[in-house]
């Protein structure tokens, strides 16, 4: 998974320091020195570890780099989750035709307890989630909890043993900050496009 | 130091820092509706097991000790993710609280993230929003004076300062100032989602949710409960606000 990140960070770093380049070639070499610190609102302050779909333990700060569309739901959810699912892939289809760099999407689950790495890979496979660019992650009840109050996703356990839960697509930027927010009944995925190529042109900084 | 507050000190017997909670059955406030495939019906009591809860809210001289021995959680080091510009701004500075009277008052202009990193540090937990409520309704003692006094509360504009801590009266549980002084963060604060709850977000919303969303509530006249709940789901997690503070719960 690091190196999936990596190489997104790389093909990033890529286009950014062509760009950088062509402008002041003194500035170039700061991108490639260690990361600055994160913003004070960056997601990615967060200290919780996570499992991803192949048992790997990550820390929020590898997903910097690049935009990253995430989402929070479970696997056992029938109805909504699979819509902001399918709606996170028409993004990343969308996003596939236009020239820039890929960037990642990741669904955190809010089920600790049912959603194991395993559960979280054999999901990604039914619905043809293409890993190179998908991560999907389980935490403990903590991670959950302050994942979820810093992205502003509320979830409650029901009566059933599934989860009430805010179904939201947010986009975070390269170093973890909420650069937009998208109720998912009302997802528009050539505005969410547009956001996150605005993220990713150079000139938008 | 954890109970030595002025107004402890004037006791015959100084408060205990926590007290213990039996197990119970309580019947929620806000319920899930039956719906999809639920078997649950309306004002079903849940089990509720035996936890500790501390006696008192958290006063500044308490936080003040934690913020010492986690310079992270100071006002000047605080990261916007995890409280907003209002943290402790009541305080002089870092380390220096406005005067020694704030040292028995409750704690406020604390984010949900610095409480619950302090109930961390003590080896504790926010309490649930279901826990908090049960310590609440007290076996059914005294819960109409509990409710006239929580009224009298709301009636009252927010004073410039909320009082010493533990000047009032017990209840059965040998729990203080649950209501009357401050607000009180809970570990799943944010959980209960209704339409009108949804204040901080725009009204298209009603649509954002995924599940049952129907929820109702045991007791339509219970004005205070309303106004609890309320207040809690109004709040995000990075909010340090004047009139809200909190207390930690552990286990049994």
């Amino acid at each position: 998974m690091r190196g999936k990140i990596l190489l997104a960070f790389v093909i990033g770093l890529s286009t950014w320091s062509a760009v950088v380049t062509a402008h002041d070639h003194e500035h170039a070499s700061h991108v490639m020195a260690p990361a600055a610190p994160l913003p004070g609102t960056s997601i990615y302050n967060l200290t919780s570890s996570w499992t991803n779909q192949d048992g790997k333990r990550i820390n929020l700060e590898s997903l910097r780099g690049g935009p990253v569309v995430v989402a929070m739901g479970y696997t056992s959810c029938k109805d909504i989750c699979a819509m902001i699912v399918a709606d996170m892939v028409a993004i990343e289809d969308r996003m596939k035709k236009v020239p820039l760099p890929r960037i990642n999407f990741a669904f955190f689950s809010l089920d600790s307890a049912v959603d194991t790495p395993e559960r979280l890979s054999a999901y990604a496979k039914d619905h043809g989630l293409d890993l190179k660019d998908w991560m999907l992650f389980n935490g403990d009840d903590k991670a959950v909890r302050e994942l979820a109050a810093a992205l502003g996703v509320r979830y409650r356990r029901d009566a059933s043993g599934g989860f009430d839960h805010s179904a939201i697509i947010i986009i975070l930027d390269a170093d973890g900050r909420i650069a937009a927010q998208q109720p998912d009944a009302q997802a528009n995925t050539e505005e969410m496009v547009r956001k996150i190529s605005a993220l990713l042109s150079p000139t938008s900084h | 130091m954890a109970a030595t507050t002025v107004a402890a000190m004037e006791r015959a017997s100084p408060i205990p820092a926590m007290v213990s909670i039996p197990a119970g059955d309580f019947t929620p406030f806000f319920q899930e509706g039956p719906g999809k495939g639920s078997a649950r019906t309306i004002n079903a009591p849940v089990r509720i097991h035996a936890f500790r809860l501390d006696a008192l809210p958290v006063s500044n001289l308490q936080f003040l000790d934690f913020v010492r021995e986690h310079p992270e959680w100071r006002r000047s080091r605080i990261k916007p993710l995890f409280a907003d510009h209002h943290y402790l701004e009541n305080w002089h500075s870092d380390l220096a609280l406005p005067d020694e009277k704030a040292a028995s008052e409750p704690v406020t202009n604390v984010s949900w993230f610095a409480a619950e990193a302090y109930c961390e540090a003590r080896g504790l937990r926010l309490p649930t929003t279901e826990r908090w409520e049960y310590a609440l309704a007290d076996r059914g003692r005294q819960q109409r004076e509990v409710k006239q006094q929580s009224l009298d509360w709301f009636s009252r504009p927010n004073p410039k300062r909320p009082g010493a801590i533990g000047g009032g009266k017990a209840n059965g549980y040998g729990v203080y100032d649950l209501v009357g002084l401050v607000w009180e963060w809970t570990l799943d604060h944010s959980s209960f989602m209704t339409g009108t709850e949804q204040r901080n977000t725009s009204s298209k919303d009603d649509a954002a949710f995924c599940g049952s969303g129907s929820i109702g509530v045991s007791d339509a006249t219970n004005y205070p409960a309303f106004m609890r709940y309320a207040m809690r789901s109004s709040l995000k997690a990075n909010y340090a606000m004047e009139n809200v503070g909190f207390r930690c719960e552990g286990d049994e």
